[in-house]
């Protein structure tokens, strides 16, 4: 069977699309033509996507649809490309998230629409590649090149203080990838090879992991992010545009959870297991301290901002708990996380689109105005608590289990941030869209329009299918985690 | 003869020096089409005598592939500068056939720099560059600014010079010789390290950092850049520091490759504070011209850490960064050599404002040149950046290592800075749009070769391989 060599298509279809809007020419604040262009770019590309889960062999735990290009002059320097159970799902959710992004954007007119289209491709393009690379340099470059698209995303379109917004995002990122990019370099010199499957057959002495540990570790847990590596975040969101919201929350972070599962906990086992409860300190005070945080925001973004971080807080706990049931809860948190904040996001860019303030205390009553939005907008809500039945609890659950066999307390304190965060969210939706309608409103009903209950449905959807069905993800991911617990030392917390 | 095309420029400098007066209308158009004449055939002659290695004038002056390679380069860039010179418009004080002359003759000192096997020969031709890069520095005679850069080069000029002669007495007076063959010979003969040659060999390490401008020994970079012309200072951030990088490596690794000890600390230190200094001073720079000076300090820091270790590797990597960085400078320059204002060049920061909404390409191309200069990827500056910390990694030099990737974050600031100008700020004032078609195709073709070079750093790799071959097989 001739194999489709479908990770450099994924990668490469966008750019022709971006090309496509580059060269026409349209000036206006509509760009219908490249929007359209837009559109069918990244629909081909989810749909091609969809190859990899059905073509996908789900009892292998190596890295399958390998593509692999001489790049420098070496063998052992080779451009490879590539995705097994951990990463493959990343992938759909880049491909997926940036057409409902575009979909979002199909109705409304912005200022440069044409290369506000065209860095949603690029960034495509980038996110792709960074989820499907298999070797540590061209994993590094596409991690790095998502700053340029990001960076103009947040610097041109954004809200008023965009610009303090977009270089605090360039630089807290770039300062802490560079040390990984250190990093990365030496375990190039120590083994010879940068490929990534390789380099879990090696193993390292302790004090240098601890070295390498704390380098990922700056990259990651910025991007992630860690309290308190946090700050950029809020700020980040709250001056983005929607859809480069929707981008940060839903894919930029999962970066970091990918990261440290892939490098941190796979080739650094030694350190992690050192470092473990420094991460559960970490993340327990994320949960607990960034959902208060989050209970007293006047601005609805900054409150969804604060919440990821709690939310990637209990991501971190899975992760370094390191057994199937942690990791298992981190991926399905990342990928309903990624799911349930971008319909957040989009929520909170529907109603920026039609009251232009995000302030919570401008609202009250929304609910009468807007009858069908505010049904779409409890169920996110409630995913984001984690109610049963939806993906985000699913996730929670399983790393509180994860956490809980390793260390109780932990689990005890961390459970915590479950309750706080039904408050923030039901006070949220309280504040907005209960009570009699806030004098700033008329009556006037502008209830969402065709484009937005496409996107709101399908997400929805998602979110019950995940969390009624996760095995339609944890089946692929099962062997490729596995691994990675096999060759975990077993540890005392 | 294998040193024909310094032969060459130098009588073909002479002819046109003859030939100029008797031009009447436009003689500097014309001397200079015929100046690009003559640098495009020298390169040829080079290209021709490529792999060939060979010691000429009794030794005073060596052929081989590195050298050869470095001359071309030289020649390359040279014939986009005067190409640069002859497309875009020039302020009147500019347009005098001397330029083209003076140019071509500065081009002569850089090649016989880097083919010298001698301390004196070494030493003259340093001279024949500098002095007529003096005269270019000034060459707006009635401008103020320009002719202080002048004096103010020409007298960090003449110290260099000084500190180099001293340097080289000190050694002759060891070794008694200035050949570099002779004072190799001499070095492999030790048991230990006399402390003068030590001390002379400071000297001449000073009176290069000088030219190279490394810290600390930046002071005249940013006065002068700002000061001489706009093409001048084109011409001033790229090949002099190729011709002199090309002379340090050829004194480092080869006559004193035996104390690779004690000149890699110099250089450990030389190298730290160029790329700190060269970061933090740029933060609070308006002036183009002068960001770009502290710009050069940075990438010259970066530079000189691969020589630390003195290998082929380190030498492979400096010579392909080399590439890069003048393919990344020129095209920065020719866009502030194009930033003009109802017809009067300006050169500040905030001129950049709002260029996105005026002239989208040039500001795209821009950028993708400025985050080249940042080292983001995927652009040409990363590769540079990666391959050089490829190398210091691989000789355990961690700390030089994180050294150089905070500051290349530092660097990132002000060069996003820049992007943050062109893509968000609103324009205040419009500049005129580049009004030659030959600039907006090379600005393109720089940025289109900076975001490319991802794809087959390969090319380069081995290229630069091939030719820093020759120069360890000397030893």
């Amino acid at each position: 069977m001739i194999s489709l060599p479908i990770l450099p298509i994924l990668i490469v279809l966008p750019l022709i699309g971006l090309a496509f809007i580059f060269f026409s020419s349209e000036e206006d604040e509509n760009a219908v033509q490249s929007k359209k262009s837009a559109l069918w770019t990244c629909a081909s590309n989810f749909f091609l996507s969809l190859y990899l889960p059905i073509n996908f062999d789900k009892s292998i735990p190596h890295f399958q649809f390998v593509n692999s290009f001489s790049w420098f002059n070496s063998d052992n320097l080779r451009f490879a490309l590539g995705v097994d159970g951990l990463s493959m799902p990343f992938v759909l959710l880049s491909t997926f998230l940036i057409l409902i992004c575009i979909v979002f954007l199909l109705p409304q007119s912005k200022k440069n629409m044409k290369m506000y289209l065209a860095s949603f491709l690029l960034l495509e393009s980038f996110l792709v590649g960074t989820f499907s690379a298999i070797d540590l340099f061209s994993f590094y470059i596409f991690f790095e090149s998502i700053l340029i698209p990001m960076y103009l995303i947040i610097g041109f379109w954004g809200g008023e203080r965009r610009i303090y917004s977009a270089y605090k995002f360039f630089l807290y990122t770039l300062l802490g990838s560079v040390l990984m990019l250190i990093a990365i370099i030496f375990l190039y010199q120590e083994f010879g090879t940068i490929s990534i499957p390789k380099l879990l057959d090696y193993t390292l002495p302790f004090y240098i992991q601890v070295w390498l540990w704390l380098a990922f570790f700056s990259s990651f847990a910025v991007k992630i992010p860690m309290w308190p590596f946090h700050t950029w975040l809020p700020d980040a969101h709250v001056e983005a545009p929607t859809e480069g919201s929707v981008i940060l929350a839903g894919i930029l972070l999962k970066l970091g959870g990918y990261g440290f599962i892939r490098f941190n906990l796979s080739i650094l086992p030694d350190a992690s297991i050192f470092f473990t409860p420094f991460i559960y300190f970490l993340s327990v005070l994320a949960i607990i301290y960034t959902s208060y945080i989050a209970l007293v925001q006047e601005d609805m973004k900054k409150l969804i901002a604060y919440s990821s971080v709690a939310h990637m807080g209990f991501v971190t706990l899975g992760i370094f708990s390191a057994n199937i049931q942690g990791l298992h809860g981190a991926i399905i948190q990342m990928i309903s996380h990624g799911i349930i904040s971008a319909a957040l996001f989009f929520s909170i860019g529907s109603i920026y689109n039609r009251y232009k303030t995000k302030k919570i205390d401008f609202f009250g009553g929304l609910n009468l105005k807007l009858p069908k939005f505010s049904v779409f907008f409890l169920i996110f809500s409630l995913g984001s608590i984690g109610l049963p039945g939806t993906s985000g609890f699913v996730g929670e659950y399983l790393s509180l289990l994860a956490v809980y066999s390793k260390n109780t307390m932990v689990a005890v304190i961390s459970t915590l941030g479950v309750i706080l965060s039904a408050s923030y969210m039901l006070l949220l939706y309280k504040r907005v869209f209960l009570g009699s309608l806030s004098s700033n409103l008329d009556k006037k009903n502008d209830d969402i329009n065709f484009y937005e209950i496409g996107v709101y449905s399908t997400l929805v959807l998602l979110i019950f299918i995940i969390g009624i069905k996760p095995g339609l993800i944890l089946d692929y991911t099962t062997p490729s985690l596995e691994r990675i617990i096999e060759l975990y030392p077993i540890s005392i917390f | 003869m294998l040193i024909i095309p310094e032969i060459f420029l130098a009588i073909c400098a002479v002819i046109i020096l003859f030939i100029s007066p008797f031009l009447k209308k436009e003689a500097f158009l014309k001397i200079g089409y015929i100046t690009l004449i003559v640098l495009f055939v020298s390169q040829f002659f080079i290209l021709k005598d490529i792999f060939y290695s060979q010691l000429i004038f009794d030794g005073f002056f060596i052929i081989d592939s590195f050298g050869s390679f470095l001359k071309s380069l030289i020649l390359i860039g040279a014939g986009l500068i005067i190409f640069f010179y002859l497309t875009v418009s020039n302020p009147k004080s500019l347009k005098r056939p001397e330029f083209s002359i003076l140019f071509l003759i500065s081009v002569v000192g850089m090649l016989l720099m880097i083919s010298s096997n001698n301390l004196l020969s070494l030493f003259m031709s340093m001279e024949l560059q500098s002095l007529a890069l003096y005269i270019l520095v000034s060459f707006s005679r009635d401008d103020f600014i320009s002719s202080e850069a002048g004096v103010k080069y020409f007298i960090i000029g003449s110290l260099s010079t000084c500190i180099f002669l001293f340097g080289t007495s000190l050694i002759y007076g060891l070794v008694g010789s200035t050949s570099f063959n002779e004072i190799s010979l001499f070095m492999s003969d030790l048991y230990s390290t006399p402390t003068m040659l030590i001390v002379g060999l400071i000297f001449i390490l000073v009176s290069l950092s000088l030219k190279i401008s490394a810290a600390p020994f930046h002071m005249w970079t940013p006065d002068v850049y700002q000061g001489a012309p706009s093409i001048v200072t084109t011409l001033l951030s790229t090949l002099p520091k190729i011709a002199a990088f090309g002379v340090l490596i050829r004194l480092l690794v080869y006559p004193f490759g035996e104390i690779i000890i004690d000149w890699g600390k110099i250089l450990i230190i030389l190298s730290i504070t160029s790329m700190l200094i060269g970061s933090l001073g740029a933060l609070r720079q308006t002036d183009l011209k002068r960001l770009m000076a502290y710009s050069t300090i940075n990438h010259i820091g970066f530079i000189l850490m691969a020589l630390i270790p003195g290998s082929e590797d380190g030498i492979t990597s400096i010579c392909i960064y080399l590439i890069f960085y003048i393919t990344m400078n020129l095209g920065m320059f020719l866009f502030i050599l194009n930033m003009q204002r109802d017809q009067i060049s300006v050169s500040s920061i905030k001129d950049l404002s709002g260029l996105y909404k005026t002239q989208p390409l040039m500001a795209g191309c821009l950028s993708i040149i400025l985050f080249s200069m940042a080292g983001i990827p995927p652009m040409a500056g990363f590769i540079g950046k990666l391959i050089i910390l490829n190398i210091i990694i691989d000789n355990n030099l961690f700390f030089l290592a994180i050294v150089a990737v905070l500051t290349s974050v530092i660097a990132a600031f002000y060069y996003i800075r820049l992007i943050k100008s062109i893509f968000f700020d609103d324009p205040i004032d419009d500049l005129d749009n580049i009004s030659s078609n030959h600039s907006k195709y090379m600005l393109c073709g720089f940025a289109f070769f900076n975001l490319t070079v991802v794809l087959y750093p390969q090319f380069f790799l081995n290229l630069c391989a091939s030719i820093t071959l020759s120069l360890f097989a000397v030893k």
